[in-house]
């Protein structure tokens, strides 16, 4: 105890969290921090302890403290730690969700633990301290020692000189079988089937490629209905698009036919004339005249009211805007579910850069161009 | 003065646009006009024989305006049909990149009838 006190009453603490809960240790008895790493199971551990790890030669017991104070901890991420305590010459891990910080407070600033706190095993608590408005409770190590430290234990060069046996390493055909395992299931997942879960108590890195692949999964579980709808409709789009350049030409071809029409009349009423100027068959000439002229205004109006496949096409074009809508929303939904940071999209990707942005070349600039190359 | 009899091959992927362009050439007096939907169908045509001016897009599947008018430019014995480029294409180094292939001209679209004409005359005057 007297340990964890400074000469000027100022102790400094190693702070982490558990769940939602805020923990810190007197930093003298930590030894060291580590990244989660794999941890080996043996059998008939005591209750919360995980397995033990080899640091260096030295075996050393992992305590699932969320489990010890009976709290929800989290799942293993980039930032779980396991802290190595020490205490009266023995060593244990503590896996916590993440190390946050080292505080430094007076002592006389750790009060006892409101009611509140007894939501969990109050025992390990050996006083709670405020700060930056949020309460952190400082654990009673020796307390959780005294659990774990002479008993349930081998000591060290028992364990070192048994190593050859059963009991520290993970048994060689249970990693093979959650090996396979995940290559099954992420075969799966790129055959397009998102329904399969690893499943298991793994620890280590199989463990977390196992919970990547868990929460990728997931993940694609929640778009993939979304993605797969959103692409059922778009050969709709493109059928529909197809249909639209058929009916703008079939549509264009009958304008013309009718205008081709119209030209000849002209062609035919300027010769008309010219019979009329002659002074043979006036009024039968100028009859067919009279019919011409009607024949091409009825043609005229054919042509207005042939215009109308622009509504259609409008309408058809509204439409498959409407899709392309939709299908870029379910496409958000998958970069927003997946994080994914895509580069900014340039102006050099845009396909349509040409017909939105250049201004199409006038004939006066293509003619200057011309001219540098000596066209008149 | 403009041979309107010469045989003119139009080229162009969009049927519309061919017959627009057909429309403008009978307009102006020509009447001997044929067609073509891409490069290679008009390189076959061509090599038939008897053409006397190509007025080519430049978009086209298969085989593009200008690839059409390398492919012309490079064949002795059609080496010396002029070819007219009539396209939207909106960039400078286009026309240049025509220019250097040895285009006789270009047209942007959209055209008259006025331009279409005073670039045929154009074309004939520089022979």
């Amino acid at each position: 105890m007297q340990v964890q006190k400074q000469f000027d009453n100022v102790i400094q603490l190693v702070g982490f969290t558990v769940g939602n809960d805020r923990f810190a240790v007197d930093i003298s008895d930590v030894h060291e921090i580590n990244r989660f790493e794999q941890i080996n199971r043996i059998p008939d551990l005591p209750e919360h302890v995980l397995g033990v790890i080899d640091l260096r030669g030295t075996v050393i017991p992992v305590i699932n403290l969320a489990g010890k104070l009976g709290i929800q901890g989290r799942d293993v991420t980039k930032d779980t730690r396991i802290i190595i305590v020490g205490f009266n010459g023995e060593k244990i891990g503590i896996l916590v969700d993440a190390v946050s910080e080292v505080l430094r407070i007076s002592d006389n600033s750790l009060e006892m633990p409101p009611s509140i706190m007894q939501s969990f095993n109050s025992e390990y608590i050996r006083g709670i301290i405020r700060h930056n408005g949020q309460l952190t409770v400082v654990m009673d190590l020796p307390r959780l020692f005294k659990d774990y430290g002479l008993q349930g234990f081998v000591p060290d060069n028992e364990i070192n000189s048994s190593a050859e046996g059963n009991s520290i390493a993970a048994p060689a055909a249970d990693k093979d079988a959650v090996i396979d395992k995940i290559a099954e299931v992420t075969k799966a997942m790129s055959e397009g089937d998102f329904h399969q879960e690893i499943s298991g108590e793994l620890y280590g890195q199989l463990g977390e490629i196992a919970k990547y692949i868990n929460a990728t999964i997931k993940k694609l579980q929640l778009v993939e209905p979304n993605v797969a709808q959103a692409s059922e409709r778009i050969p709709q789009a493109s059928v529909q698009l197809s249909e639209i350049t058929r009916a703008t030409e079939e549509a264009t071809h009958n304008v013309m036919s009718q205008v081709e029409h119209v030209l000849d009349n002209q062609d035919m009423i300027l010769r008309h004339i010219e019979v009329v100027e002659k002074g043979n068959d006036v009024s039968t000439t100028m009859g067919e005249i009279r019919q011409i002229v009607s024949e091409n205004k009825e043609t005229l109006l054919d042509i207005i009211t042939g215009l109308s496949f622009q509504d259609l096409t409008g309408q058809k074009i509204k439409a498959i805007v409407g899709l392309i809508e939709e299908v870029e929303k379910r496409l958000l939904q998958l970069i927003v579910a997946f994080g994914m940071k895509s580069k900014e999209v340039g102006q050099e990707d845009n396909p349509l850069k040409e017909f939105t942005e250049n201004p199409v070349l006038n004939q006066d600039v293509v003619d200057s161009v011309l001219k540098e190359f000596g066209f008149e | 003065m403009l041979d309107l009899k010469m045989k003119i091959l139009v080229v162009d992927d969009f049927s519309t646009m061919r017959r627009i362009v057909k429309n403008i050439l009978k307009q102006i007096g020509f009447a001997n006009i044929e067609e073509a939907e891409d490069g290679n169908s008009a390189l076959a045509r061509l090599r038939l024989g008897g053409y006397d001016l190509v007025i080519s897009d430049w978009n086209m599947p298969n085989m593009s305006g200008l690839e059409l008018l390398k492919a012309i430019r490079s064949d002795s014995a059609l080496s010396s049909v002029p070819v007219l480029m009539v396209t939207a294409e909106a960039k400078k180094e286009n026309v240049v990149e025509a220019i250097k292939s040895g285009v006789n001209n270009y047209v942007v679209k959209p055209f008259t009838a006025d331009v279409l004409k005073d670039k045929i005359e154009k074309v004939f005057e520089n022979k």
